[in-house]
């Protein structure tokens, strides 16, 4: 990879080739067809000759240049996921009127069912996926594994976790709520978060 | 200081009956007069417009990210019937809120779905066709050599 010429805007054919290769699987990953992916990567292309001189100036390395890009190709992945949710009309999952909450068709089953799992196989994939896309780092994925989905308590979780007080799992889980609220698409600084790339 | 000088004037009980009208309607519980009560206190004090502002916000995104967080525990399985209950009221009664609860769903079984079609793929799947790399630089080539706006106005007489 011709670094300086990267600097430059100018790619050659094979850094092309390799940043493709790089970022191909995460956006088969997110987005589960060949040819989505492959238009996610062309737009991060798109955003990628748009960068200002500034930002190019800053890679420091090969590794740099291919970390950046996967994250640019990860978020036009999740954009166009955003995208296909916003067109979801108001009706397409039933809300019935008056139903007991114990046979409400949103259990954990049935998004089983919808996911194409089996009755019995976990949430993991799309909790991993969750994860991933929004970038959760540090005890982020742990408050939503354990504190939310598993139900444990703040404080069980503080004592776990050796954290002062169940406080701090609530500064926590704000902090992965509003990364999940972003990557949905539901937070108003969205598109500001996107283009954070460091 | 002339801020000051009206926070003092302002009676306690109408600063705080501003932050509560400010905290339901940040929240989404505010009917049409305590709108109107809002606005209207407002004008009486407008340096407090802004101080009203944040608590709307901070109050918006807190309900958010405690609606964002029924959401999950609701598609998880991970709730009380009671909880449940209490979710399926608020989404009949606030159609925003039923709407944010399709888009979470939808794209959480997007990419469950893709995930699992993924992991299903053989290595080679996995990887860019040299079609897909042919495509992709062509593209990359249109995009570079496309003249910025600046460059077609200058064209422009």
């Amino acid at each position: 990879m011709n670094l300086k010429a990267i600097r430059r805007c100018e790619l050659c054919r094979e850094d092309v080739d390799e940043l493709a290769r790089y970022a191909y699987k995460t956006a088969l990953q997110i987005l589960g067809n060949h040819e989505a992916a492959e238009d996610a990567i062309a737009e991060a292309f798109k955003a990628f000759v748009k960068l200002s001189p500034f930002t190019l100036q800053r890679f420091e390395d090969e590794q740099h240049v291919l970390r950046f890009f996967g994250r640019m190709v990860k978020f036009k992945a999740s954009d166009e996921i955003k995208r296909r949710s916003r067109q979801v009309p108001i009706d397409h999952y039933d809300l019935p009127e008056d139903v007991p909450g114990a046979v409400l068709p949103i259990r954990s089953r049935e998004l089983r069912a919808a996911l194409g799992l089996p009755p019995g196989a976990g949430l993991n994939d799309v909790i991993r996926a969750l994860i991933e896309g929004a970038d959760l780092e540090g005890l982020e994925p742990e408050v939503l594994q354990a504190h939310i989905v598993e139900g444990v308590s703040a404080a069980a979780f503080a004592a776990r976790q050796h954290l002062r007080d169940e406080g701090q799992v609530e500064v926590i889980k704000d902090r992965m709520l509003r990364k999940i609220r972003r990557l949905l698409g539901l937070g108003r600084n969205a598109n500001f978060w996107i283009w954070r790339f460091d | 200081m002339e801020r000051g000088k009206n926070m003092n004037r302002l009676p306690t009980s109408d600063r705080n009956r501003v932050l509560v009208l400010s905290a339901a309607v940040g929240g989404g519980t505010a009917n049409p007069e305590e709108k109107a009560e809002l606005t209207a206190l407002l004008k009486e004090y407008p340096d407090l417009s802004r101080d009203s502002r944040l608590v709307v916000e901070e109050t918006k995104t807190f309900e958010d990210d405690s609606f964002m967080e029924t959401c999950l525990r609701v598609l998880f399985g991970a709730c009380s019937d009671q909880e449940l209950a209490d979710f399926a009221r608020t989404c009949r009664q606030d159609r925003t809120r039923w709407h944010q609860y399709c888009r979470v769903r939808h794209f959480l079984e997007h990419v469950g779905r893709a995930s699992a079609a993924f992991s299903k793929m053989p290595e080679s799947k996995r990887q860019p066709s040299p079609k897909t790399l042919d495509s992709i630089w062509q593209k990359f080539r249109e995009i570079r050599d496309k003249p910025s706006r600046s460059q077609r106005n200058a064209g422009r007489p």
